[in-house]
């Protein structure tokens, strides 16, 4: 069995923890509590009959005061960056932070999730931003932590490109 | 009124600001036209022209119109924040801009602007990320301890003792729990071993957050390089950490270890990067290699039980004494309450007692202080308790003295005060005394006087009691004594007689007749002291006797002659001449010669 430590990264309040809750116990809640620190929790996945146990890191997210401690970054294999779609500034940070990752851990599989999906009517998020997004050359997903739209997916795409 | 400016300023034509002062000085012709045109203007709008010119001059001045501007900017700024947020998205870039020069000038400016909010700040924060972790952590470790405490009821069940005795063995001075041996670069669990008795939950999750705790930590500190988190506490667990440079060894200890133990956790960690050096360094998330130093780790797992360890075991004695003293206290208290109970009994009975009344009772102490009033007749207080009470309490009597009229106590006191002699009874009821039988005079004089000075007396009745003079019947019965003796004493008299020869009439000495006499002088004697006694009046007769060998009248003169003489001697020999009766010549004893001596009463 291969283990690997995978981060949630992006702005506060994007629905990091929101996506980790949906994808492990299948649940979701309206309320916000902020992470604070870390919160590590583990699912094991099957890719293509190999068993791969993602180590999940929950990250606090970035806001004005805080920006994520690289230490928090250290020896993770791969992460997803979450973004806001109704928030222009989590788009904004998810660059800076992928820009940080890449810096601290060079080329990782990264995912970049356009979390509230189901907010979609007030997403600000436009086509030039996508496409900023596109030229990544990362797997960008819907997901919606409300519906449990996109969230296994997400979770999967990622566990594929660690094996 | 800002709007308007607005609008005035937008529409202005470009470089009209610098043109506005020089027109009026401008060729002559074109200040001529110029004037008339004014002159129009000044026909046509009048003051307002005026108002209008000043406007404008206030707008071309650039210090005028600030002037004019810092009066309202401030309430224009707030308007407009109202309304929309372009104020904010405005001024924002500024800010930002404003405050990056102002750190890279000097950051300590910024820094000490922000210090009274950074301080409380970051220390909550931390306060805040610590507990949350350590939370996250203790709720892991505690819920395999709530699983432990039930297998060790399900011990208990399968073994048939008590769980208390299950605990009590299973208790420890110490035990390394669990060891982890941590990926230091990824977080991720490379092996774990746990102790038989413990069971854990989530390893890789402990694992992952005893990572982020140490990089928080590592990261929230200002720690020299080398430097690391240690030891983790939470209540009696602790938390060993070992750091090394791939991997770190943590482990999980209930109690308190050895000192030796963190050499132990040195040596096994050095230990495990000799042999696992490779596997670490390329470490990719495959534990598999780690399996063959589970040996290493299972080294570790030490510990060290006590049967006797004070603070797990529960302590039987203790509650042992506990139930002791309670029923200690329950018994003293149904004792108290019994003894209270029997106390109230025996005070009413007290009061009950005739001759005896309770005004107070207190309690100071345990010594009971009773006061009230007590006949001096009545019984002592504490031999009436003694009757109710096995053991009276010690106490205080406090009695004033009191005469009482409870008819016990009257009856009492008739008998003290009358003291009725042998076949005399008294009665009394309802204030009546009642005498019978047979009194004596004196007494019966005495009860008559008494009775009235006894108290509570209101009537006698007499009618029973006979009474007797005693000293009268007695010197009767003296009297009828003396008399029955004065008669033998006389018959005695009688038979005695002085005795002569023939023809003799005298008494010469040493002849027996005379002792006669005397004889017959006791005699007489002693018959006048009892007439004496008797009361009564004595005459003594002497009688002459003569043989017949004479003539009669020789005889008689003999006779006389012998009662003289006799009569004579008896008055020699002290008996008062005056007793003596001329004797008539009575010759009762022919055949004799002798005078004889003859008393009479009258
Ligand atoms: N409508 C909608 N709301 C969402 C979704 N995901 C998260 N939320 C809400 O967004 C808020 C923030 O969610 P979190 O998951 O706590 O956000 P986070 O990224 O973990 O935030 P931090 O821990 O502060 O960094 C919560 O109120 C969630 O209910 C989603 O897909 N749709
Ligand atoms: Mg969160």
């Amino acid at each position: 069995m291969i283990q690997k430590k995978i981060c949630l990264l992006g702005a506060f309040s994007v629905g990091k923890t929101s996506l980790i809750q949906r994808y492990i116990n299948s649940l979701f809640s309206d309320r916000y509590h902020t992470t604070v620190g870390v919160k590590v929790d583990k699912k094991m996945v099957d890719v293509d009959g190999q068993a791969l146990m993602l180590m999940i890191w929950d990250i606090a997210g970035e806001d004005a005061f805080t920006s994520i401690k690289p230490a928090y970054l250290r020896g993770m294999s791969a992460c997803i960056v979450v973004i806001d779609g109704t928030r222009r500034n989590s788009f904004d940070v998810a660059l800076s932070v992928h820009e940080m990752v890449r810096q601290q851990l060079g080329e990782i599989p990264v995912v970049f999730a356009l979390n509230k999906a189901d907010l979609k009517g007030e997403w600000t998020l436009g086509e030039e931003q996508l496409r900023t997004l596109a030229q990544l050359g990362q797997p960008m997903l819907e997901t919606s932590a409300r519906l449990g739209q996109g969230v296994n997916e997400m979770f999967m795409a990622l566990a594929r490109r660690l094996c | 009124m800002s709007s308007t400016i607005e609008r005035v300023v937008r529409q202005r034509p470009p470089g009209m600001n610098e043109q506005t002062g020089k027109r009026a000085r401008g060729p002559a012709g074109k200040v001529a036209a110029g004037q008339e045109l004014e002159h129009l203007r000044e026909l046509l709008l009048g003051q307002d022209y005026q108002a209008l010119l000043e406007l404008k001059r206030q707008l071309g001045n650039p210090e005028r119109f600030s002037r004019q501007l810092a009066g309202v900017i401030s309430e224009a700024l707030s308007l407009r924040i109202a309304r929309d947020s372009s104020v904010s998205s405005v001024l924002a870039p500024t800010i930002e801009r404003a405050l990056s020069e102002s750190v890279a000038r000097d950051p300590g400016h910024l820094a000490d602007a922000l210090y009274p909010v950074m301080g409380p700040a970051i220390r909550k924060s931390i306060n805040e990320v610590l507990s949350q972790t350590l939370q996250t952590f203790n709720q892991l470790l505690e819920e395999s301890l709530s699983v432990r405490s039930l297998l060790w009821r399900f011990d208990a069940w399968r073994t048939g003792r008590s769980y208390s005795e299950v605990v009590l063995m299973k208790t420890l001075v110490y035990q390394v729990e669990q060891v982890f041996l941590i990926h230091r670069e990824t977080g991720l669990l490379l092996q774990h071993v746990v102790s038989e008795q413990a069971i854990t939950k989530d390893p890789d999750m402990v694992s992952g957050m005893l990572t982020a705790i140490q990089d928080f930590v590592n990261d929230s500190f200002e720690v020299r390089n080398g430097d690391s988190l240690s030891t983790l506490k939470l209540g009696d667990l602790t938390v060993h950490v070992e750091q090394g440079p791939h991997a770190v060894l943590a482990a999980v200890v209930r109690g308190n270890p050895p000192a030796s133990f963190p050499a132990l956790l040195r040596d096994t960690q050095e230990d495990l990067h000799r042999q696992m050096s490779h596997s670490l360094q390329t470490f990719t998330g495959d534990s598999e290699p780690f399996l063959r130093i589970r040996p290493l780790l299972e080294r570790c797992l030490i510990l060290q039980t006590q049967r006797e360890k004070e603070g797990r075991r529960t302590p039987w004695l203790l509650y042992l004494l506990l139930a002791g003293v309670m029923a200690g206290l329950g018994w003293w208290g149904y004792q108290a309450y019994q003894e209270r109970r029997q106390w109230q009994a025996a005070i009413e009975h007290l009061g009950a007692e005739p001759g005896i009344v309770v005004t107070g009772v207190q309690q100071r102490d345990g010594v009971y202080r009773i006061e009230g009033l007590r006949d001096p007749l009545a019984r002592a207080p504490a031999q009436v308790l003694q009757e109710s009470l096995a053991s009276p309490p010690p106490a205080d009597y406090v009695f004033s003295t009191y005469v009482s009229l409870d008819e016990p106590l009257v009856r009492a006191r008739l008998l003290r005060a009358l003291e009725p002699p042998p076949g005399v009874t008294l009665d009394y009821a309802d204030g009546r005394l009642q005498v019978t039988g047979r009194a004596p005079l004196p007494w019966a004089e005495r009860f008559r006087q008494s009775w009235p000075l006894v108290g509570g007396i209101q009537a006698v009745d007499e009618s029973g009691l006979t009474v007797f003079d005693a000293g009268a019947e007695r010197a009767l019965a003296q009297q009828a004594a003396l008399e029955r003796q004065f008669e033998t004493l006389q018959r005695e008299l009688g038979a005695e007689a002085v005795w002569f020869e023939v023809g003799e009439t005298g008494l010469p000495p040493g002849e027996p007749g005379l002792e006669q006499a005397r004889v017959l002088a006791g005699k007489l004697r002693e018959l006048v002291r009892m007439a004496n006694r008797l009361d009564h009046q004595l005459v003594v007769y002497l009688s002459g006797n003569t043989d017949e060998s004479g003539t009669l009248a020789f005889n008689q003169t003999v006779a006389r002659k012998r009662v003289t003489v006799v009569k004579t001697a008896l008055i020699e020999l002290g008996l008062p001449e005056f007793l003596f009766q001329p004797d008539n010549g009575d010759q009762s004893r022919r055949q004799e010669r002798s005078v004889r001596a003859r008393v009479v009463v009258f």
